[in-house]
């Protein structure tokens, strides 16, 4: 799929037309809204927020706006370079120390598991066991939500 | 891969808890039954700390690595982190000694801050003969200043430290003891990163910085019972403590 930008230059994200969408790298979010455009002209100019007219795209007549994050999405946002540890909750933090001071074997593995970045090398057997791992701990949505790619 | 998962997973089902924080009483500090071996001339160590009092006589340890650190007599380098009383202020001290002792206090601050939780590190360097101390606070690199005797490590230097038990809350069991509440004390072979002292301010155990300890004493306890070292096995000897205090915020669920 390629790249898009919102008329107001706002490049969507790489797997622009998923759901849910992770945040743009600017903390805001793209967000489709239900009621599709009408069909642009050849000479019409898309609105702000909305996506310019791309023939070869499938969601170019869906409209998609650009907002700021609420308080509950913005602990979901996913700068890069930053540790699992570190977008995990005080309440998830918890359960891991939890784990890690109960037995050390595992506290070993999580230690790596901690110093993985984004979930962009997904294919990466260490990073397959993590996204297991915190699902398990802390259930498959919150899994998909901490693995997200950028 | 399933089964890993599954390791990692054993004991998910435990509930997330803020067990109290030990706390020194009555002058007892707590000191391992058997030597820690560090292998190295350079040693990391980091804690929580939250000091109640400042007025002691002399000074008052948070972690002691000998039981004869006061003592002026030992060759082999020894190290501490406390509380000490410098230019009429009781300022954090990190202290190594050989045949003498180096103590550096972080001079431009203020009298420790009292029923306050700090995460404090140090780096004991023994590499050379005079030397070389670094201290953090809150995960900060602090700027510390030489007082007291300066004395040398001549005769230690590039030797290991010495391998001696390890005690918290006291210079020994019954001296120089700290009024205060510590908790997650830590021991890496080796300097620890800035990140990793950082790392350990933002409340991520000692055991998941990326870098193994050789000791780590959460320091937790439900009640009367020994204090185990969760890497190496050197468990803290039981003490007397109460257990009415909370951990650091940032260990709380």
């Amino acid at each position: 799929m390629k790249d898009h930008l919102l008329s107001n230059g706002t490049l969507l994200p790489w797997n622009f037309g998923a759901e849910p969408l992770p945040p743009n790298s600017d903390g805001r979010l793209v967000e489709r809204v239900e009621d599709p455009l009408p069909e642009l002209g050849a000479n019409q100019v898309a609105e702000p927020g909305e996506v310019d007219y791309d023939p070869e795209s499938d969601v170019s007549r869906q409209r998609w706006v650009v907002r700021e994050m609420t308080e509950d999405e913005q602990r979901f946002v996913i700068p890069p370079s930053v540790f699992l540890w570190e977008r995990l909750t005080s309440e998830e933090r918890q359960a891991i120390r939890t784990i890690a001071q109960t037995e050390a074997g595992i506290a070993d593995l999580w230690d790596r598991l901690l110093t993985l970045k984004e979930g962009i090398i997904s294919d990466d057997p260490l990073t397959a066991v993590a996204r297991g791992a915190c699902s398990q701990v802390f259930g498959e949505s919150r899994a998909k939500e901490l693995f997200a790619k950028p | 891969m399933r089964r890993l998962v599954q390791l990692l997973t054993l004991v998910c089902g435990l509930t997330a808890h803020a067990d109290p924080s030990w706390t020194t009483n009555a002058g007892q500090g707590v000191m391992t039954s058997a030597n820690v071996t560090y292998g190295t001339s350079i040693v990391s160590v980091a804690f929580w700390v939250m000091p109640r009092a400042t007025n002691v006589s002399a000074g008052q340890y948070f972690v002691d690595s000998s039981t004869s650190l006061a003592g002026g007599t030992g060759t082999s380098p020894r190290f501490a982190v406390g509380i000490y009383n410098r230019d009429s202020a009781y300022r954090l001290d990190w202290i190594g000694k050989g045949g003498n002792y180096r103590s550096q206090s972080i001079l431009a601050a203020p009298n420790v801050p009292l029923n306050t939780w700090i995460h404090v590190g140090g780096v004991f360097d023994a590499t050379t003969a005079s030397g070389n101390f670094k201290g953090y606070v809150n995960g900060v690199a602090q700027t510390l200043t030489t007082s007291g005797t300066l004395g040398s490590l001549s005769g230690t230097a590039g030797s290991s430290w010495n391998a001696n038990k390890f005690g918290v809350g006291s210079e020994n069991t019954n001296s120089a003891a700290a009024n205060a509440v510590v908790c997650e004390v830590a021991v890496w072979s080796g300097e620890l990163t800035a990140e990793q002292f950082a790392s350990l301010a933002s409340g991520r155990p000692a055991n998941l910085i990326g870098r193994k300890p050789i000791a780590y004493w959460p320091m937790h306890p439900a009640g009367t019972e020994t204090m185990g070292d969760i890497v190496g096995g050197l468990a803290l000897a039981s003490g007397t403590y109460a257990n009415t205090n909370a951990s650091p915020p940032l260990l709380r669920p």
